[in-house]
């Protein structure tokens, strides 16, 4: 045989390979190093005027800054922006988690959310800002989408928060008011079933993925006057007044049957809105793209016969739930003056206007609020200034994805009888309980 | 009714037990026991029948609802009642996806990532798996299950790892980036399939080869990879399958240079909103290049399967 007889040659050569295995195993090992000079962060506090250049991470919910924002950027700073990259949100996680675990400076300026803002804030992935870095007139639970446990993370770009629309054609031909939402739950209630007949129902809802399930209970909860977590972090979701919302969402569908069975399968709010839009359905609590989609020449409703008003209360006069969007710092930015520009200036008034007037969503700032230009041309801003009297809340967390699973599967349960609302909300604050345990050691 | 004989007796009446044939006896039973052989086999073969179409249903159920979704406008399909009629087919979603650059960038990405990384994995994999199957030397099996560790490791604990190795060669979001991360991942896999392979051809085959003259190349290329064909076949469209489908690694290494298919697939659905029938019609540009090869070397892949995929 040829290799036994060059036994001898071969070792070494063997020898020969190994060592050369262990070489490039010591050169990738070096790659992996993080201290490349890619990692080099820079500071915030800074007293020169910010310049130079930033790239920007965002997802692909607004157009407006890569149409004339980072234009009118450029030209206010004198900062560059390099890149504007957008990616799908459900994409941009892994890939902000990828990055942040790999201490990359590619991007300045990271989008951000409640839960994002939670759960990369808690790892020390995001830089923390001062309050000196905060415009005054931010509207609060905007600022808490960029916040986790009293430190600020970014800005808001955007508010997203949910109101009630309602159908003022079927509400007249049902003999309600189509001029006035219902001012409590009970009226609410009656008029969801004065207006469900056939394949016509009174409410529709968008249950049907975990993010769903979980912002329809914490809807009904703040409703109710209840809270998910005590100021510790502590899971309080299952009080009685968590045990009364969610029995109020599960009468809707097993006892007044005014809830279109399909709000199980729905499972994000552009089909929602799509739905109401179709003229089949009374009443939706939705964000303010539903507007938008309810005025289309598509629709069968319009600007006349589109009713929109304060989500009726339980417990309470209103509530509702938080969706909004912002930029923060990524931790490893090596220029983090220029990137507090960039979300200092998405905040300033001609952005935030641009914002309202161009996409429906509601300003981040009071002053744009109080404007007679902007609610002429968005009129539900009405509804949300309103609104901001009342109990808005997100609860993004660091262990969201976790809990939005856990709950879905219970409050599911609950919506179709499976177990009772109390039973399914104990098994849920035992879980949340164990997730609060595990992401807050300390 | 009453003196009419059922079949049973009718039979036992003709007969003297003990003295009939085996067959005749058999029949006896067939008879007694209310239905022949040849029924029961058709019942069997219709119950099989059965439990392979539902069997098919529950496997092709998502791929039809996927097709449908893409010719069908969302608002016919989400209603309260399915509007399918013929009259709303329309493909304009595939003509606005195959006119849109966006998206015919991803496409042609996985297509080079796939066709290339298959191309290097077949070549380096047939030559190292012909050598593991043909040549004995020491530490040939740990070699062989040392490869395979790397499929045991999750790939989400070497994403991080990967993307710095990536970013410091200046890889990231490069199409070669993708291709040798993926060699890396598939080829240990087509290695340990083709052994399989390569040790199924009877040695004397190549000894008599050599007999007549060939050199090592020679037999290689004359005689073991025509023998292995159908193994290589289906090894090199699960290479493609597994590089042409990556989503999370492409979605990790990649930012919009390098997006691959169902990257972009996946971008159809937003925080607010999900176009049903543009991911749709991407899931179903998506599967078709795969259907195709597979129904292309569906004999090579088949007899590959079960000649010696299992072996290692």
């Amino acid at each position: 045989m040829e290799t036994s007889r060059a036994t001898n040659k071969a070792l070494s050569r063997r020898n020969l390979f190994q060592l050369g295995g262990i070489a490039a195993g010591a050169l990738t090992l070096a790659g992996c190093s993080t201290t490349s000079p890619q990692t080099t962060s820079g500071t915030l506090q800074s007293s020169g005027k910010p310049s130079g250049q930033i790239s920007i991470l965002d997802d692909n919910t607004n157009m407006v800054f890569k149409n004339s924002t980072i234009k009118a950027f450029e030209q206010k700073t004198g900062i560059k922006v390099a890149t504007y990259q957008q990616g799908n949100f459900n994409d941009l996680h892994d890939k902000m988690a990828t990055m942040f675990a790999a201490q990359d400076s590619s991007f300045d300026v990271v989008m951000t959310w409640a839960g994002w803002s939670a759960e990369f804030g808690q790892a020390g992935w995001l830089e923390e800002l001062t309050k000196s870095d905060v415009p005054t007139d931010l509207i609060q639970p905007a600022l808490d989408a960029v916040s986790w446990r009293g430190k600020i993370y970014g800005l808001p770009k955007f508010v997203s928060v949910q109101t009630m629309f309602w159908n003022k054609d079927l509400y007249t031909k049902a003999g309600a008011d189509p001029a006035a939402a219902p001012a409590n739950w009970d009226e609410f209630v009656q008029t969801a079933k004065k207006l469900t007949s056939g394949d016509q129902f009174g409410y529709a809802c968008d249950m049907g993925n975990p993010a769903g399930a979980y912002q329809n209970f914490l809807r009904m909860l703040l409703l109710s006057g209840g809270q998910m977590y005590d100021a510790d972090y502590n899971p309080t979701f299952a009080s009685d007044a968590g045990v009364e919302g969610l029995t109020k969402l599960v009468e809707l569908l097993q006892v007044h049957k005014v809830m279109d069975p399909s709000s199980l399968q729905i499972t994000n709010a552009s089909d929602l809105a799509d739905l109401f839009a179709r003229g089949k359905t009374g009443s939706v609590f939705n964000w303010p793209f539903q507007f938008a989609v309810a005025t289309a020449s598509t629709s069968k409703l319009t600007k006349d016969t589109l009713g929109n008003g304060l989500i009726p209360g339980i417990s309470v006069r209103s509530a509702s739930i938080d969706g909004s969007e912002g930029f923060a710092i990524n931790k490893y930015s090596k220029n983090k003056q220029a990137a507090l520009a960039w979300l200092q200036f998405v905040t300033t008034g001609d952005v935030q206007m641009q914002i309202v007037e161009k996409e429906g969503w509601f300003p981040v700032s009071k002053t744009v609020l109080n404007d007679p230009a902007a609610i002429a041309a968005l009129p539900v801003l009405t509804t949300y200034k309103e609104s901001t009297k009342y109990v808005t809340k997100r609860y993004g967390t660091p262990w969201d994805n976790e809990f939005d699973l856990a709950l879905s599967v219970q409050v599911i349960n609950a919506m179709n009888g499976k177990t009772s609302p109390k039973d399914a909300l104990t098994t849920a604050q035992k879980t949340a309980q164990d997730l609060v345990k595990k992401y807050l050691k300390s | 009714m009453g003196e009419a004989q059922s079949p049973v007796s009718a039979v036992s009446a003709r007969s003297e037990p003990g003295r009939e044939a085996p067959g005749t006896q058999r029949k006896h039973r067939e008879i007694s026991s209310g239905i022949s052989r040849n029924a029961k086999r058709r019942l069997v073969a219709w119950v099989c029948g059965v439990l392979v179409v539902l069997l098919m249903v529950f496997f092709l159920a998502p791929f039809i609802w996927m097709i449908a979704y893409s010719l069908y406008p969302s608002a016919a399909l989400q209603g309260s009642t399915l509007d399918m009629g013929f009259a709303n087919i329309t493909f304009d979603s595939y003509s606005r996806l195959l006119s849109d650059s966006s998206f015919l960038v991803p496409m042609a990405n996985s297509a080079i990532v796939g066709l290339s990384t298959t191309i290097i994995c077949m070549t380096i994999g047939a030559a190292s798996a012909y050598a593991i199957a043909r040549f004995k030397f020491r530490g040939r099996q740990p070699l062989l299950l040392s490869m395979m560790t790397v499929q045991a490791i999750p790939v989400i604990v070497l994403a991080v790892p990967l993307f710095i190795l990536l970013r410091s060669v200046g890889l990231y979001d490069q199409l070669f980036g993708l291709i040798i991360t993926y060699t890396a991942f598939i080829l240990p896999l087509v290695i340990w399939m083709l052994v399989g392979f390569f040790e199924d051809i009877p040695p004397s085959l190549e000894r008599a080869a050599r007999i007549d003259g060939c050199n090592r190349l020679q037999i290689m290329y004359k005689i073991a990879f025509p023998l292995a064909a159908p193994g290589m076949a289906a090894t090199a469209i699960l290479a493609f399958i597994t590089s042409w489908s990556d989503f999370f690694l492409a979605k990790v290494l990649t930012i919009s240079t390098a997006t691959t298919l169902p990257v972009r697939t996946a971008a159809f659905q937003g925080l607010f909103a999900m176009d049903y029938t543009s991911a749709a019609t991407a899931g179903v540009i998506t599967a078709v290049p795969v259907l195709i090869l597979t129904l292309i070397a569906q004999k090579w892949i088949i007899s590959g399967l079960t000649e010696g995929a299992v072996k290692g």
